[in-house]
């Protein structure tokens, strides 16, 4: 839900634990592998009403993300990334079941640093952050499977921008995202839709422990206007998503680092919107030149 | 207009100019009641290796015993090592912990005007000067981060072999990779 932007500095384990695409504050590029499994045990419909799923009704999703992330030799500061996901989705419904996927929407994201975490006592890190998804991965309208499991991605080109506030305090890093993604039109089945604008709201809050294991919690929410369709609003399409996240940290060598987590939709009405209530775990590997 | 600005802005960060090597008359106090004179402190010297700490970072932790290490195997070899805290929170309460922990004095330097000369940033910055107050070395202790290795590049006391030895160090710059030095 979140949109896939580079995430780079403070010193430490830290600022990279909520984005593992991140570049360290030495660090020059980096490799990453990102395993997702999740599970949808509910659904906010579009009301905000929270529901169980029905009896015989079951979906997990996995996502093997490969990352790469790059300083620019000139402008250290800037550092740009790109996310290449391959998508799988196993459903069932209806006494059928099926498990389909492919490659997923990839993700080419920048980031430049105008103040770094901790240089200033009273003035935190400042970052700005710029990102375009491309519709590389099967829109759900082309999906040929019957329950739609092959359908890896959105259908559209999306953008956007946002900005990066964060601040050290001693072991402590704290960081705030606003972002705003904008998606493209597209025509689906004869029809020109274009999904509405989103925002994202993030928080979190990182403690580095000595020999830089770092344990994190993230929330986030993200908000979806009315889509349009034919040139009309189409009201109660409008979406809505709290994530809530628990990340770790573990250092393997000066370059290699394994992180871990959990994430999960709260199940509390009003949180959710036309959207589907998941819980979900991911392990990355990182190695990072620096 | 605002794209123009903004592009400038980009411009000048990306190019702004690197901080001079001239180290201004400084007087400043250790945390052992001892006090350095710059530049004369230089002078006493055959080399004197400027290290900058931080007393939270994972780093400059890392690196404590290698620190200790190099004190004192150049103390008889005409190498004075300085360990400076140029942070906006350093008091001498907070490090003389760290000369309990074994490291040499840290000597205090308020307002990072040390820092600012010689264009430290970040914890382990390095600088090491010759007895003329020259900078003949400038960078990270080795390559090391945060987890000694036995196969690091020691650039540190790479510099002094060489100065001591008379020779011109092998590089004169490495990379630091220390937390950022909170210098304001």
């Amino acid at each position: 839900m979140i949109p896939r932007l580079a995430a780079a500095q403070a010193c430490c384990a830290g600022s990279g634990a909520v984005t593992p695409g991140r570049l360290g504050l030495h660090d020059d590029a980096l490799v990453a592998l990102q395993l997702k499994a999740t599970h949808t045990y509910a659904t906010f419909d579009r009301n905000g009403h929270y529901a169980t799923p029905p009896s015989g009704s079951s979906e997990q999703g996995f996502e093997q993300d490969l990352i790469g992330s790059l300083r620019l030799p000139v402008i250290d500061r800037a550092q740009v990334a790109v996310l290449v996901p391959f998508v799988q989705t196993r459903r069932s419904a209806r006494g059928d079941s099926e498990f389909g996927g492919g490659f997923g929407d990839i993700n080419l994201s920048a980031r430049y640093d105008f103040l770094y975490a901790g240089q200033r006592r009273w003035i935190p890190g400042i970052a700005a952050l710029a990102g375009v998804t491309f519709p590389s991965g099967r829109a759900p309208e082309s999906a040929t499977n019957a329950l739609a499991t092959d359908a890896t991605g959105v259908g559209a080109f999306q953008g956007n921008a946002g900005i990066a506030i964060e601040q050290s305090f001693g072991p402590w890093l704290v960081t705030l995202y606003g972002i705003v993604a904008k998606r493209a039109a597209r025509t689906a089945n004869g029809i020109r839709s274009v999904l509405g604008t989103q925002w994202t709201a993030l928080g979190s809050v990182a403690y580095t422990f000595p020999g830089e294991y770092a344990l994190a919690l993230s929330a986030s929410y993200t908000g979806e206007g009315d889509a349009e369709t034919a040139g009309i609003d189409a009201p109660g399409t409008a979406r809505r998503t709290t994530l809530l996240g628990l990340t770790g940290v573990l250092p393997l060598t000066d370059h290699l680092r394994l992180q871990g987590g959990l994430s999960g939709n709260p199940p509390v009405p009003s949180l959710g919107k036309n959207q589907p209530a998941t819980i979900g775990v991911l392990v990355t590997g990182v190695y990072a030149w620096y | 207009m605002v794209l123009r600005a903004l592009l400038l802005g980009l411009v000048l960060v990306a190019c702004r100019p690197a901080h001079t090597a001239s180290v201004p008359p400084l007087v400043l106090h250790d945390t052992a009641g001892g006090t350095a004179s710059f530049p004369a402190v230089l002078a006493e010297s055959k080399a004197t290796a400027v290290v900058f700490y931080s007393d939270h970072c994972p780093c400059f932790r890392a690196h404590e015993e290698r620190i200790k290490e190099i004190a004192r195997d150049y103390a008889g070899r005409g190498v004075k090592l300085l360990l400076v805290d140029s942070e906006v929170d350093a008091t001498a309460e907070r490090d003389a912990k760290a000369t309990e922990r074994g490291l040499p004095p840290v000597v205090l330097d308020p307002g990072a005007k040390l820092a600012d000369a010689v264009g430290a940033d970040y914890a382990t910055y390095t600088v090491v000067f010759d007895a003329e107050g020259r900078i003949r070395y400038r960078g990270g202790i080795d390559t090391d981060k945060n987890q000694p290795t036995a196969g690091a590049t020691p650039y540190l006391r790479d510099a002094l072999d060489d100065l001591v030895a008379g020779k011109e160090p092998r590089r004169s710059e490495g990379k630091a990779l220390g937390c950022a030095l909170q210098k304001q």
